[in-house]
């Protein structure tokens, strides 16, 4: 499932997909695959996630 | 097969220097001794997928040998067979890497590391050409020279039908 908040968040934080990748230290690849949705991060990443764009796991990662 | 103590010594002996001489050149040209790359969580993932793929390859190349031995072709016993079954197995792990993009690490220069593995299938293929006369020094320069050359395609496919640009979004 697309993780259409992820993508807004750093939208809002004007990053591209290779900056928060940078920030997080993954590739590219994998910050677009968690967008998409074709990739599960672990919670190790999820939270580096959330540290990198101020946020909250509940914020990018809870499905609705 | 008699085998020359100082024969051997020699092989060894090369191959120490080869590795001593590409740390050095890393090294100067990198500016590090480190010689891993380093992959992000997914990669490793991938890269697991892509080991799977090889050896369930290979499984299947040896289990074809068998079955060829069974009609009194005998080439599962042949040295050439099971280094192209090596080669094989590479290939496809390569090749599966590349296409999960798992290949290049986080660290690693796609430029540079094309421009390296031309000048090795260059090689390769040169000192396949020069030892014609050797059958099988001439076949493993040829396998290797092949092998490198059928990854530069796979990653040049790869770049052009899926650029690495941000319009990959989701």
């Amino acid at each position: 499932m697309k993780n259409l908040r992820l993508k807004a968040a750093r939208a809002a934080k004007d990053l591209s997909q290779q900056a928060l990748a940078d920030a997080v230290g993954v590739s590219r690849q994998t910050i677009n695959g968690i967008e998409k949705g074709s990739y599960n991060p672990t919670i190790r990443l999820c939270i580096a996630i959330c540290k990198a764009l101020d946020k909250t796991l509940d914020e990018l990662f809870w499905e609705e | 097969m008699n085998v020359n103590l100082f024969h051997v010594l020699g092989f060894v002996a090369s191959l120490a220097v080869t590795l001593l001489l590409v740390l050095l050149v890393r090294r100067l040209w990198l500016g590090t001794w480190r010689v891993r790359s380093e992959y992000d969580e997914r990669q490793k993932a991938a890269q697991g997928t892509a080991y799977r793929n090889a050896f369930w390859t290979v499984v299947g190349y040896l289990l074809l040998g068998w079955v060829l031995n069974l009609f009194d072709v005998p080439v599962s016993t042949s040295p050439l067979f099971l280094f192209a079954g090596v080669v094989l197995g590479i290939l496809v792990y390569v090749v599966s890497c590349i296409v999960l993009d798992a290949y290049m690490g986080l660290n690693d220069d796609p430029r540079r590391w094309v421009v390296v593995t031309a000048v090795l299938a260059a090689v390769n293929l040169v000192c396949a050409l020069c030892n014609a006369h050797n059958s099988a020094v001439w076949t493993a320069n040829l396998l290797c020279g092949l092998l490198l050359v059928a990854v530069l395609i796979a990653f040049g496919v790869r770049a052009l039908l899926r650029p690495n640009r941000e319009e990959d979004e989701a």
